[in-house]
């Protein structure tokens, strides 16, 4: 990632955007920079103003307030047409009364860079892999090439910044995993940097340097990719991305960057790392552990019963009834290592401190 | 429940009165009747032949011409604003629209005559223009607002974020989506002011006169076969207008619901 050791400006900034609806908030004062040749994605539910966002990045909305700046300028008063910026579709639009090649070529006609087209829409249509395809109808190729055509159309006049509404949502797994790699390769070998929206959390993490995780209108979390697993700021980022166990309980004790934690419901301590947070005694606080993180034997802090399991070939998860409520925990599957584990087996669980992130909070936000 | 045999009774007899003014106009009598005497083309000789009928024909052709351009355009405008803009109240507007359907035509025709002698158009070529637009604009309306609901506003998006000025994008995305009902308008609009025959009998007067009127006109005053002529070649006129344009285009758009 550039960013690291680059303080540029960035290339997109969008600076406490919000945007209403008659009334009702679809994005929520929302501020996050974008660096040049950035993967960043925007992760959350389905409503929570994803595409409300891209749609006001794009210039197709404007934002009620708050400002949308590309290389320090103010993009507010520049129609869609005028700004350097790519967007794909959830539904793809292509042009259903053009072919392939028209179809990509469109976007260098409308603005007159016609020199070379030919070659340009070629070496386009090959980067995407359609070499050969430029005579098709629209509607004569499959949902994966449409998705290839669409994005060829994007790319070939070199936006900025290109903006992928959910492009992949509609394809089914197997190509769905293709074009991931794919899109991902297209990215770091043209260099543009890319907006991407799903609510695939692992499609999220798979492909982003970094991720914002929007939960109602806001960004919760605006992290890299490891950050926004390891490091849940927020119990709905937590529970969003990836599985976890969402435990409870009160600060007993604050010393050395570290707090000691009184759980509820069970009578166990936990120390944390505290972060950059100072948490006075007696604060209400929530600890995400990842299942993976959890430790399974005979020995552990938490007495627990095993309710079911499920196998995915290196690992086996286990859903277990404990007195600190439902927990998963997922460990390695070796063949003859005694897994699976019958249900209702006793067994007890616990985890290693540095696995264990601090969430402040009140209790029963999400 | 109904006998089928009285709907399929219904369906031949509904074209017969076409086929029998078909039928007469190639008499070789000199009034019309039915059956036919003998065998001729003299009607449509005369027909063709006469200055009076055909300046009538032109004037009709030119009228229904104009009116389906204009109210054409006009419609492509309002349902532009409605369906696009999501204007305010564009369900009100869509109405006020479509009344001219559900007006007494006697008394459009009424209204028109006070409006247009007020403009001083009464009796003029201009103030049928008007007339006609008015009228056709919910046959207008229908298919130009049914095709831009069905052509995506996501591709005029597409066009824009890829760089195209609005009249790009125009020309090149949104006219060709919404060419099937552009033309189903125009055809559908030059045919009911090519036949329009209620409103317009207000209107005509010493210095223009249309075809259907100048029929009408004629059927009072005599019972001559050239009237059965001109009936025919109208029907042929305009089956053979929407065979070919569907064949070509396809107007699918004015019996779907939008
Ligand atoms: N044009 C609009 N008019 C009124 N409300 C809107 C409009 N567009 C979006 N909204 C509302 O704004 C909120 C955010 O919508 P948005 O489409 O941005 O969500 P999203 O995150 O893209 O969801 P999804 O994953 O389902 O696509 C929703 O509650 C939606 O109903
Ligand atoms: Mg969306």
């Amino acid at each position: 990632m550039a960013r690291d050791n680059t303080p540029a400006e960035p290339i997109l900034s969008i600076d406490h955007v919000t945007k209403r609806f008659d009334g009702a908030v679809a994005v929520n004062s929302v501020s996050i920079d974008i660096m040049q040749g950035e993967f960043v994605t925007l992760l959350g539910p389905s409503g929570c103003g994803k595409s409300t966002l891209l749609r006001m990045i794009a210039g197709f909305e404007t934002p009620t307030q708050g400002r949308i700046l590309m290389r320090g300028e103010d993009m507010s008063h520049r129609p869609a047409y005028d700004r350097e910026i790519g967007l794909v579709f959830q539904n793809l639009a292509l042009f259903p009364h053009m072919n392939v090649f028209d179809n990509v070529a469109f976007g260098l006609r409308a603005r007159g860079r016609t020199d070379g087209l030919q070659a340009k829409v070629q070496d386009m249509l090959a980067l995407v892999g359609l070499d050969g395809f430029d005579t098709r109808r629209t509607g004569q190729i499959s949902g994966g090439q449409r998705q290839r055509v669409a994005l060829a159309r994007s790319l070939v006049t070199q936006p900025d910044v290109l903006l992928l509404d959910e492009p992949l949502s509609a394809l089914d797994l197997k190509l769905r995993r293709q074009l991931q790699t794919e899109l991902k390769r297209i990215q770091q070998e043209t260099g543009i940097t890319f907006v991407f929206v799903t609510h695939d959390q692992e499609e999220a993490l798979s492909m982003s340097d970094r991720i914002a995780v929007m939960n109602a209108g806001r960004v919760e979390q605006f992290s890299s990719a490891v950050d926004t697993y390891h490091r849940p700021a927020t119990e709905f980022v937590a529970r969003f991305v990836g599985e976890t166990n969402l435990l409870r309980g009160q600060v007993q004790a604050a010393s050395g960057g570290r707090v000691t934690l009184k759980l509820d419901n069970v009578t166990a301590t936990v120390t944390a790392p505290a972060g950059d947070t100072s948490l006075g005694l007696g604060t209400d606080v929530a600890i995400s552990i990842r299942p993976e993180h959890m430790t399974l034997g005979t020995d552990q802090p938490i007495a627990a019963q095993v309710l079911s399991h499920s196998f995915s070939g290196a690992t086996i998860t286990y859903a277990l009834d404990s007195a600190a409520g439902r927990l998963l925990a997922q460990v390695p599957f070796q063949p003859g290592g005694g897994h699976p584990l019958p249900a209702k087996a006793p067994v007890s669980v616990g985890w290693t401190d540095t696995a264990v992130t601090l969430i402040p909070g009140k209790p029963g936000r999400s | 429940m109904i006998p089928r045999y009285i709907g399929i009774a219904v369906l031949l007899f509904l074209p017969m009165p076409i086929l029998i003014v078909v039928l007469s106009s190639f008499t070789s009598a000199g009034y019309l009747s039915f059956p036919i005497k003998g065998l001729s083309l003299r009607w449509y000789a005369e027909f063709l032949g006469s200055a009076d009928w055909l300046r009538v024909l032109g004037t009709s052709a030119l009228l229904a011409l104009i009116g389906a351009v204009v109210s054409t355009g006009a419609c492509f405008a309002a349902a532009w604003a409605v369906v696009r803009h999501k204007i305010r109240f564009g369900a009100t507007y869509e109405t006020i629209l479509l009344a001219p359907l559900i007006f007494p035509h006697a008394a459009i025709g009424v209204i028109m005559i006070v409006t247009l002698s007020s403009l001083g158009w009464l009796g003029t070529f201009s103030g049928l223009v008007l007339v006609h637009c008015i009228l056709t604009i919910p046959y207008a309306y229908r298919p130009v607002a049914a095709a831009l609901r069905k052509s995506d506003a996501a591709l005029e998006e597409a066009a824009a974020s890829l760089g195209a000025r609005p009249w790009r994008t125009f020309w090149m995305v949104t006219l060709p989506a919404v060419r099937p009902g552009l033309v189903t308008s125009l055809l559908f609009t030059f045919i009911i002011s090519f036949d329009e025959v209620t409103v317009t009998l207000f209107l005509v007067g010493p210095f223009v006169m249309t075809l259907p009127v100048q029929v009408f006109s004629e059927v009072l005053e005599s019972a001559s076969p050239i009237i059965a002529a001109v009936s025919a070649a109208l029907v042929l006129f305009t089956s053979a207008m929407v065979f070919i344009l569907d064949r070509v285009i396809g107007i699918q758009f004015f019996v779907e619901r939008d």
